[in-house]
């Protein structure tokens, strides 16, 4: 096959929908009226098309459109009986199967996010007391913390200045 | 005389259920087969076209005339379906369900007979060999190249818009339409 059909047979189906640039239009154009090999790959394509744009659909019975329509009907009644809040929900669900379980364990989540964060202060432990309770019993199973000079000394290594002192005092000891 | 959409719109606007009953009656067959071959089954076709008009109903606020009714309400339900599609496939992916077919990879209907909502002589007008044998083409193709294809060749969509549809490149839609007419070609030749 000509090089230039092998190309043309390439950009065929743009060219019959119209979707090729218009310099590239014009080209093919001109090959096609001079060309019977891809006149007549053209036309075949054109009537493949034709045919598949008029193929038989399955007709449902008139029955399935009274239901349909009714099942509308009902669809749409309840859409204007519902509070706006509702609407938005149901149109951010609407056919999301597994989106809708997400969606649901997101808003459990929320509400208890939102239940913890409100519920009044009297209930919330102090961060102080949460500590305690995480640190005490490490610290009861340190042998180390139940020796007394040690403890001492943690007290003090807490003040900066006092541990700046201390290590200068050793500086001088040392010197 | 047929009341225009337009009028029927501004009725619905100012509260009359009954005009938007009108455009669902003018509307409702079109757009159950636009959905029918987007996503390839009676069930969802029914469902989504449907959602789409419900959707319609609730946005009238907010359609400015800038299109015809009909336009306006096609690109909803169009995404309605495709959206309805991609995650489908997605919930599909991960379950691994049956709406594949393992052998050839390609999407299986659903069986019609299933829902009870064919009438037999009509079924049998459609199967005719030919007719059976253009739909099993168009069902075969993969959910990409169908969307590309049913949106360009059926119903004349811009490629610019199916992509829009589609959230794709502009490219890519022209590769699924290629791909899917040289499908096409391929089981339809020699029944022309």
């Amino acid at each position: 096959m000509p090089e230039l059909c092998t190309a043309f047979e390439r950009e065929l189906v743009l060219y019959h929908f119209g979707d090729l640039p218009e310099a590239d239009r014009r080209r093919w154009d001109e090959h096609v009226a001079a060309c019977a090999r891809c006149a007549e790959a053209l036309r075949d394509l054109r009537a493949t098309l034709a045919l598949v744009r008029e193929r038989p659909r399955r007709q449902p019975p008139e029955a399935f459109w009274q239901d349909y329509r009714r099942a509308l009907r009902l669809r749409l009644a309840g859409r204007r009986a519902a509070p706006a809040w509702r609407r938005w929900l149901d149109g951010l669900c609407a056919l999301r199967p597994l989106p809708t379980l997400a969606t649901a364990g997101l808003a459990a989540g929320a509400l208890l996010a939102a239940a913890l964060l409100l519920r009044p202060a009297r209930d919330r432990v102090p961060a102080e007391a949460m500590l305690a309770i995480e640190v005490l019993p490490v610290a009861q199973n340190l042998e180390v913390l139940r020796v007394m000079h040690v403890i001492e000394v943690s007290e003090v290594l807490e003040d900066l200045d006092l541990l700046r002192a201390l290590a200068e005092a050793r500086k001088v000891q040392a010197g | 005389m047929t009341e225009p959409d337009e009028e029927l719109v501004e009725r619905t606007r100012r509260g009359d259920g009954s005009a938007f009953e009108v455009l669902v009656d003018r509307y409702m067959k079109k757009a159950y087969f636009i959905a029918y071959d987007l996503v390839g089954n009676q069930e969802d076709a029914r469902d989504l076209s449907q959602v789409a008009f419900v959707k319609a109903y609730e946005s009238l606020g907010r359609f400015r005339g800038d299109s015809s009714f009909y336009t306006w309400f096609y690109r909803i339900l169009v995404n309605c379906c495709f959206d309805f599609r991609k995650r489908r496939y997605r919930i599909d992916g991960l379950t691994a369900g049956p709406l594949t077919d393992r052998d050839t990879g390609r999407e299986v209907e659903r069986p019609l007979a299933a829902t009870g909502r064919e009438s037999d002589p009509l079924e049998a007008l459609c199967q005719t060999e030919l007719g059976a044998r253009i739909r099993e083409a168009v069902e075969g193709l993969t959910p990409q190249q169908r969307t590309a294809f049913v949106l360009r060749n059926d119903q004349g969509l811009q490629i610019k818009e199916i992509a829009r549809i589609m959230r794709v490149a502009e490219g890519t839609v022209k590769a699924h339409l290629h791909w899917a007419v040289k499908s096409l070609q391929e089981k339809l030749k020699g029944h022309r």
